[in-house]
C-alpha cells in the first residue's frame, strides 16, 4: 500500500467558459491533514468538488487524479462517482446542510448506508452508537431520533463526521466545517477532526480561510490565490519561513490579540479565475516587478518539503 | 463625558413557543470619542443590544439615554440621524434593485432634508473605492466594497454613533483588514463614538478601546480592552480568549522584521 | 430585468401580451366591428345558420351573434379587469398592511380571509348575487368578496419574508415612514408575484362571471355577456349550436390567452429561469 492516497497533477478545472482551478498538483499522504488554505473566489471549495466529482457542470479539463493508484480521469463518470463517493466522504460549512432538514438522522443514515450496500440492520444502532460515542454524542438514540434543525450546529458537524465513519471513507473532504460555528465549538469540532486522524488514521484535506485553524490542525499547508497553489509546505516550515508574498500579506492581516491593527491588502481578489500568462498576484503584491506579468506559474522547491511560486528572487 | 448610555436594558422573544430571555438587565455606557467593542457567542444578545439601541425594536425594560436624556421608543429623524448602523450582510443592506448611489443619496435626503447635497465622489475617495463602482447594483460588488460603502452611507449623515454588527463576519482576511482600518480612521477624523459587536475577541481587541463580555443575555465581564485580553477575570472570559487560533508573535515578528528589512532596501 | 432571460421567454411575453392587448382593443372598439346591431331582434332569421350577412348565426330571437359576442366582450373583459384590478389593490394593500404590522391586525385581516375561504368561491358568489339581486355590478361584487383574499394572502407572506432583510432594516434607520417603505421599498419586490397571480385570475374572473350569468343572477337581458348568450341558447343546442359554440368559443380562447400569459409573465420574472 503505497504512502500516497490521492495524487492530484496539473488539474485544470472549471465551470462553462472560464477555469476555476489552474495546474495544481499536490500529493496527500495516507493519514495526513493538508488544510488549504485561500479567500473567496480563490477556488479551494471548487476543488473539493472537483475531486468528489458529483457536481454537474464542474468539469476536470486538463490533469491527472489518482485515487490510491487508480487514475480517476481516466474512468468513465458513472464508475468514477461510484469510487469517489465510496472512498471519500464530504463535510460543509453550513452544518447539516447535507441533510434534509427535516427528515430523521436515523432515516437517512439507513439511506446512505443502503445506497452505498453497506446497511446491516441487525447491526445498525451499535455501530451507530460505537461511532456516535467516538465523536463525543454519547446519547446516540436521542441523535439518530432528531432532525437536524433540532440540534446545535456543533452536533449536526459530528453527525456528518459519524456518517462518514459508519461509510469506511478514508479520505475526508472538509469545506471550511468550521466557519459558522462559535469559536469555542468549532475548537471542539476541529479536535474531533484531529482525533479521527489520530485514532483511525482517516486523511483529511479541509479547506479553510483561517491560517491559524489550518496552522492548529494541519500537517501540510496549501495557500491558493486565484486558482493557483502559489504555497505548498510543511505547516512548521511555512508558518516559520512564510515564502510568498500572498501568503506574508495574509499573515500581516490577520487580527491578534495583542491589539496591532492588521495590515490590509489594497485591491480585491480578482473574480475571474486564473490568467494564462503572468502572476495573478502581481497587481496587489508590494514587491512586484517588471518581470511578474509574463511571469509563468510554476512551484518551485525552496527546501525539500517547501514549495513557492514565485519566480522574483528579490522579496522578503 | 457619557455620549451613550444603557440601563438595567431587558429583552425577552419567543422562539419556536419557548420565551427567550435574549437580554437581562444590561447595563453599558459609551464615551465620547471611544470605541466600545461588545464580544459574546451566538445567542449571547449582543445583536439585541444593537437593535435597541438603533430603535429597531424597543426594549421590554430599562432605557437608553442619549447624551443624558431619554430615547423614545419612536425615534425621530434626528435621532436617526446621529446614530447610524452598519450590518452583517453588507450586500443585503442596500436594496437589491437600485445602485448604491441611489439608496445613499436616499438615505441622506431622507435625514438631512430634500434638498441636502452629498458629494459621492468624495465619499468613494474616503473609503478607497473608485467613483466608478458607486453606479453599480449591490449584487455586481465584493462584500468588502458593499461593507465600505455601508460605512460611507452612514458617515454621509455624519452621525454621532456608528453601531456595527458584525460588521467583518461575513468578510475575507483581507477585506476584514481594509475594512477595520476603515473604521478606525473614519471614527478618529469624524470624532465618531462606535459600538462595535463581534464574536471574534481578536478583532475587538484590535479597533475597541473597551470590551463588554456577554453570555447568555447577561454581562460577564467588562473594561478595558488590552487588560480584558491580558488578565480576564472571569472564567467564560479566559474559555473565549483561549478558543482563538493564532498564530505565533515570534512568527509574527518575523515577518515584519523580514519586510521592514526589504522596504530599506528599496527605499 | 429581461437582459439574461431567453429569447423563447422573451418571444413567450411579447406574444402573449400583445394577443392580450389585440383582444382587448377589440373589446374597446367592439361596436365598430359589429356586423350588425347586437339588439336588433328579427322573427325572419331566428336561429338562422351561418351566412355572409350573419358570420356566426343568429340567435332564438334572430340577434346577430357575432355582434352580440363581440359587444359581450367587452362587458366579459372589461367586468373581469376591473374586478381584478379592485381586488389585487385592496388585497394587496391589506396583505402588506397585515404582514408588517402583525398582531391584531395580522389575525383579523387572516381571520377574514380564512372564513371566507371556507366557502367553494361560487356556492358563496351564488349566495351573495342571488340576495343582492341581479346585474354586473352585484355579480362582480359577489365575486369581489372572495378575490382579494388570494392577493392578500401572497402579499402577506412576501411582506414577511422581507421585512427583517438588512436593507428594510437600513431603510428603517434612514428614518423612512411605514408607508415609504411598503410601496416604494417593499411592494416593487412583491409585484413581480402579485402580477403573475393577478394575469392567472382574469381567466378565472372570467368563467366566474360568466358563471354567474350563466345562472341568471349576472347580466341581464337583453345586454350581451358570454356566459348568459350560452344559457339563454342552451335549450336550442340542437338547432343552432353556432349560437352557444361563438361565445363558449370566444370564452376558451380569452381564458387560455390570459392564463398563458399569466405563465409568460412568471417565467419572464422568476429569478430562476435563465439562458
Amino acid at each position: 500500500m503505497s504512502d500516497v492516497l490521492l495524487n492530484i497533477s496539473g488539474l485544470t478545472v472549471g465551470y462553462g467558459a472560464h477555469n476555476a482551478v489552474a495546474d495544481v498538483s499536490f500529493a496527500l499522504h495516507r493519514g495526513e491533514i493538508l488544510c488549504l488554505v485561500g479567500e473567496s473566489g480563490c477556488g479551494k471549495s471548487t476543488l473539493l468538488r472537483a475531486l468528489l466529482g458529483v457536481t454537474p457542470k464542474l468539469a476536470i479539463r486538463a490533469g491527472t487524479l489518482t485515487l490510491d493508484g487508480t487514475e480517476l480521469t481516466a474512468m468513465p463518470d458513472k464508475a468514477r462517482r461510484a469510487l469517489t463517493t465510496a472512498r471519500m466522504g464530504m463535510v460543509f460549512q453550513s452544518p447539516g446542510a447535507s441533510f434534509m432538514p427535516i427528515r430523521t438522522y436515523r432515516a437517512q443514515f439507513i439511506e446512505t448506508l443502503k445506497c452505498h450496500g453497506k446497511y446491516d440492520a441487525a447491526a445498525f444502532d451499535d455501530q451507530a452508537a460505537e461511532v456516535l460515542g467516538r465523536l463525543n454524542l454519547p446519547d446516540a438514540k436521542r441523535v439518530l431520533d432528531s432532525c437536524p434543525f433540532e440540534l446545535s450546529g456543533g452536533m449536526n458537524q459530528r453527525v456528518a463526521l459519524a456518517l462518514a465513519l459508519l461509510l469506511g471513507q478514508e479520505l475526508l473532504l472538509a469545506d471550511e466545517p468550521t466557519s459558522a460555528l462559535d469559536a469555542t465549538v468549532g475548537l471542539q469540532v476541529a479536535e474531533e477532526f484531529k482525533r479521527l486522524r489520530d485514532e483511525q488514521g482517516i486523511t483529511i484535506l479541509m479547506v479553510t480561510h483561517s491560517l491559524a485553524l489550518a496552522r492548529h490542525l494541519a500537517d501540510r499547508i496549501g495557500v491558493m490565490y486565484s486558482g493557483r497553489l502559489v504555497e505548498l509546505a510543511d505547516a512548521r516550515e511555512l508558518l516559520a519561513r512564510p515564502s510568498h508574498p500572498y501568503t506574508l500579506a495574509l499573515l500581516s492581516a490577520v487580527p491578534t490579540l495583542s491589539g496591532a491593527m492588521p495590515t490590509p491588502l489594497p485591491g480585491q481578489p480578482p473574480m475571474h479565475g486564473p490568467a494564462a500568462v503572468g502572476c495573478e498576484f502581481a497587481p496587489r503584491c508590494a514587491y512586484a516587478g517588471e518581470g511578474c506579468a509574463a511571469a509563468q506559474y510554476a512551484l518551485q522547491a525552496l527546501a525539500p518539503d517547501h514549495f513557492v511560486a514565485c519566480w522574483k528572487e528579490d522579496r522578503p | 463625558m457619557r455620549i451613550l448610555e444603557g440601563i438595567d436594558l431587558s429583552k425577552r422573544y419567543t422562539v419556536h413557543g419557548t420565551p427567550v430571555q435574549a437580554l437581562d438587565s444590561v447595563s453599558f455606557a459609551l464615551e465620547d470619542g471611544e470605541i466600545l467593542g461588545i464580544v459574546g457567542e451566538s445567542g449571547s444578545g449582543k445583536s439585541t443590544l444593537l437593535r435597541l439601541v438603533s430603535g429597531l425594536e424597543a426594549p421590554d425594560s430599562g432605557e437608553i439615554l442619549l447624551d443624558g436624556a431619554p430615547l423614545p421608543a419612536k425615534r425621530t429623524k434626528e435621532h436617526y440621524r446621529t446614530i447610524q448602523m452598519i450590518f452583517q450582510d453588507a450586500t443585503g443592506s442596500f436594496h437589491p434593485r437600485r445602485t448604491v448611489a441611489s439608496s445613499i443619496l436616499e438615505s441622506v435626503r431622507s435625514l438631512c432634508g430634500r434638498d441636502a447635497k452629498c458629494d459621492l465622489a468624495a465619499l468613494c475617495t474616503q473609503v478607497g473605492l473608485e467613483s466608478e463602482l458607486v453606479e453599480r447594483l449591490p449584487g455586481n460588488l465584493s462584500g468588502g466594497q458593499c461593507q465600505r460603502f455601508a460605512i460611507a452611507r452612514a458617515v454621509a449623515v455624519s452621525p454621532r454613533i456608528l453601531l456595527c454588527d458584525e460588521i467583518t463576519s461575513a468578510l475575507d482576511v483581507s477585506s476584514q483588514a481594509q475594512v477595520l482600518r476603515l473604521l478606525a480612521d473614519v471614527c478618529r477624523e469624524k470624532h465618531m463614538s462606535a459600538v462595535f459587536v463581534s464574536h471574534d475577541i481578536a478583532v475587538v481587541r484590535c479597533v475597541c478601546d473597551r470590551v463588554m463580555v456577554l453570555r447568555g443575555g447577561k454581562l460577564v465581564e467588562a473594561g478595558d480592552a488590552a487588560e480584558i485580553v491580558t488578565a480576564p477575570k472571569e472564567a467564560y472570559t479566559k474559555e473565549l480568549i483561549a478558543s482563538i487560533l493564532e498564530i505565533d508573535e515570534a512568527c509574527m515578528a518575523d515577518i515584519t522584521n523580514r519586510i521592514d528589512t526589504w522596504q530599506a532596501r528599496h527605499t | 430585468m429581461l437582459n439574461n432571460k431567453s429569447r423563447a421567454v422573451r418571444i413567450r411575453l411579447y406574444g402573449f401580451l400583445i394577443l392580450a392587448g389585440l383582444l382587448v382593443l377589440l373589446a374597446i372598439f367592439a361596436p365598430f366591428f359589429t356586423p350588425n346591431d347586437p339588439n336588433a331582434t328579427s322573427a325572419a332569421d331566428m336561429n338562422a345558420a351561418p351566412s355572409a350577412r350573419f358570420p356566426f348565426g343568429t340567435d332564438r330571437y334572430g340577434r346577430c351573434v357575432c355582434s352580440r359576442v363581440l359587444v359581450g366582450a367587452r362587458t366579459s373583459i372589461f367586468s373581469a379587469v376591473a374586478l381584478v384590478a379592485i381586488t389585487f389593490v385592496i388585497g394587496a394593500l391589506l396583505g402588506m398592511l397585515a404582514g408588517w404590522y402583525g398582531g391584531v391586525a395580522d389575525s383579523v385581516v387572516m381571520r377574514i380571509a380564512d372564513v371566507l375561504l371556507a366557502f367553494p368561491q361560487m356556492v358563496l358568489a351564488i349566495a351573495v348575487a342571488g340576495l343582492l339581486g341581479g346585474g354586473m355590478g352585484n355579480a362582480m361584487l359577489a365575486l369581489g368578496v372572495t378575490g382579494w383574499t388570494l392577493y392578500a394572502r401572497l402579499a402577506r407572506s412576501q411582506t414577511l419574508a422581507l421585512k427583517n432583510e438588512p436593507y428594510v432594516c437600513a431603510a428603517r434607520l434612514s428614518g423612512c415612514g411605514t408607508f415609504s417603505i411598503l410601496f416604494k421599498t417593499l411592494l416593487p419586490g412583491m409585484l413581480g408575484p402579485l402580477t403573475v397571480s393577478a394575469a392567472t385570475q382574469l381567466g378565472t374572473t372570467m368563467i366566474g362571471i360568466a358563471g354567474l350569468s350563466f345562472l341568471g343572477i349576472g347580466v341581464m337581458e337583453p345586454q350581451a355577456e358570454w356566459g348568459s348568450m350560452i344559457s339563454g341558447s342552451r335549450a336550442y343546442l340542437q338547432l343552432a349550436p353556432w349560437a352557444v359554440l361563438a361565445p363558449a368559443a370566444a370564452t376558451v380562447v380569452t381564458v387560455m390567452v390570459f392564463n398563458l400569459l399569466g405563465d409568460a409573465v412568471r417565467d419572464a420574472l422568476d429569478p430562476e429561469v435563465q439562458k
